[in-house]
């Protein structure tokens, strides 16, 4: 039913919940698993601050943040889902919501799946939520949030 | 020629959009309040000239002396050209100008942000703009020297000690409460140290000071730097009015927004929108602030033991070096010479000297710096924060402002006002 699963990871807590089910899905189905970690340089913006001091250390600190976590994500995810048939990793760079998105549109893919923080009340409205706008965004695939 | 070249970004085109939209806006935005500041002036005249003329007619009728009549005489001057600038007449009123100017406090300031935030976050802004909006908001940097034309050292030394002192302690006092607590409450020492920082010194800079010293994770960073600009965001347009609720002085508010407001930006424009007076001792104070960035640095290092990370960014000399603000030197060689009333510079209200020029050109600065900001201030950015660093940004900017409070209010409005000297 699933023959490409496509598995947004960026290593949180959240995330390895994804990571679980989405192993679950490939084994049943016998899916490839194709997992794509955005390296978001969202706060390299704010290197320009009034009175930032250091900026070139800030700049170099954020990448190199930014690349030990996509190794190590990469690194376990590698280990993980070694038993599948097919798997590989995407580094994409930019912002993950148009990068996700962007790679939905591009490759054959039949399921998204992805982590997310449970939200209750006011945060619903209020958080910053990427899972919920890929939902949103996504071109027709279905999407599978799984929240902790 | 290569040197030159050195000195100039590679990448400068991708400003250019950015800057320009920045600098219309800015331009719109200062023409409006200039409108609204000239139809305030000439309501108030309007009022105010046949006062004047009664009782000046009342004054030659006592037989006053010619001092009196003469200051009455040239106050009544100001102000019917205030009245003839709109070609107006005695009797008629502009109240929607008063209401807006005095009451709502509608300056260039609050337009340039509110307006900003509106824009960026209803219809947004297109990506090629974006690098020049970031670009816009250090140039408050050349404004803030500018600056230095309106002190002389010996306020340098009363409102700046005053305000040294003040800011040593409320920095201090927050970074080690905010590490002690992180500490005990098993914070890891990367969020800790920049919210410890970060609600401490001068908010996203300071984040962006420590983060690498203190090896903060990037999500932490987030939480903080949004943490940071909500506060600092809702700080901005919460105190200019609490001030006027609670009948704060300008200099107190100076010195209560350049404690209280975590965010630089957010300090320098709610100290300029609250008034000059205002303005000069928070700027004063600030760079008094800015200072001791490298110490909070140093005061991190040692407070999480960090002894061994990344020999470029300790040691006292080299922390010194990397982390101070060289422009604040500019800022303090400006108020030297001022202070040497040299009569070739002139002053600040002395037209047609360069001081005067200087100053002339220094709201300009101010307003493209907002105009910056309020184009940056993303709601996106802000619901960012959360997690431990929302606790600890709201707990330190509650006891800042509360305390920060009490103690402008001990301290009083003599020891914390710039005289600007001649």
């Amino acid at each position: 039913m699933f023959r490409h699963i496509l598995l947004a990871a960026d290593g949180e807590d959240h995330s390895l919940l994804a990571i679980e089910l989405c192993l679950k899905i490939a084994r049943e189905f016998g899916s490839s698993v194709t997992a794509i970690h955005v390296l978001d340089p969202y706060l390299k913006q704010f290197y320009n601050e009034i009175y930032a001091q250091g900026r070139r250390e800030y700049l170099r600190y954020v990448d190199a943040c930014l690349v030990s976590c996509a190794d190590e994500l990469e690194s376990s995810l590698v280990d993980i889902f070694q038993e599948l048939p097919s798997f590989s990793f995407i580094r994409a760079y930019g912002d993950p919501e148009k990068e996700i998105i962007r790679h939905l549109h591009s490759g054959s893919y039949d399921l998204l799946i992805t982590g997310g923080k449970v939200l209750s009340g006011i945060k619903r409205i209020t958080s910053w939520n990427l899972p919920t706008r890929l939902e949103m965004k996504s071109p027709g695939i279905p999407v599978l949030v799984c929240r902790k | 020629m290569s040197f030159i070249n050195s000195m100039i970004t590679p990448d400068w085109k991708k400003f250019i959009p950015g800057l320009i939209l920045c600098a219309l806006f800015a331009f719109v935005v200062m023409n409006i309040h200039h409108l609204l500041a000239t139809y305030q002036k000439a309501d108030v005249a309007s009022v105010k000239i046949p006062k004047i003329e009664q009782r000046i007619a009342e004054l030659q009728k006592q037989g006053a002396s010619q001092e009196k009549l003469v200051l009455l005489q040239e106050n009544l001057g100001k102000l019917n050209k205030a009245l003839a600038a709109v070609h107006g007449r005695v009797g008629q009123r502009w109240k929607w100008a008063t209401f807006l100017y005095e009451t709502c406090q509608f300056k260039y300031v609050a337009m340039l942000l509110i307006g900003g935030i509106i824009i960026r976050n209803t219809i947004g802004i297109p990506k090629v703009f974006l690098p020049g909006i970031g670009i816009a908001r250090p140039l408050i940097k050349p404004g803030i020297i500018i600056l230095g034309v309106h002190y002389v050292w010996s306020d340098v030394v009363k409102v700046g000690g005053t305000g040294l002192v003040l800011t040593a302690f409320f920095i201090f006092g927050t970074a080690l409460t905010v590490m002690y607590v992180a500490k005990r409450k098993g914070v890891s020492d990367g969020l800790g140290g920049i919210m410890g920082a970060g609600t401490g010194v001068c908010g996203v800079s300071a984040i962006i000071a420590t983060a690498p010293v203190v090896k903060a994770k990037p999500l932490e960073m987030a939480y903080a730097i949004g943490t940071i600009l909500l506060f600092g965001t809702l700080m901005l347009f919460v105190m200019p009015y609490l001030g006027q609720w609670l009948h704060v002085s300008q200099p107190q508010f100076g010195a209560w927004a350049a404690i209280a407001i975590l965010n630089t930006a957010q300090l320098i424009a709610a100290a300029e929108w609250y008034g000059d007076e205002a303005r000069n001792t928070a700027v004063l104070i600030n760079a008094a602030r800015i200072m001791l960035i490298p110490f909070i640095v140093m005061y991190t290092v040692w407070f999480y033991g960090l002894k061994d990370v990344g020999k470029e960014s300790t040691g006292v000399w080299n922390t010194i070096r990397n982390k101070f603000p060289v422009f604040i030197l500019g800022f303090f060689a400006l108020v030297l010479l001022n202070s040497l009333d040299i009569s070739a510079f002139g002053g600040p209200r002395e037209a047609g000297t360069p001081f005067w020029a200087m100053n002339a050109v220094y709201k300009w600065f101010f307003a493209l710096g907002f105009a910056g900001i309020g184009l940056s201030i993303s709601i996106d950015d802000m619901k960012k924060s959360g997690g431990l660093a929302f606790l600890i940004g709201s707990g330190a900017a509650t006891a800042k402002m509360l305390l920060g409070l009490i103690a402008v209010m001990i301290i009083g409005t003599e020891l914390l006002k710039v005289t600007g000297g001649h």
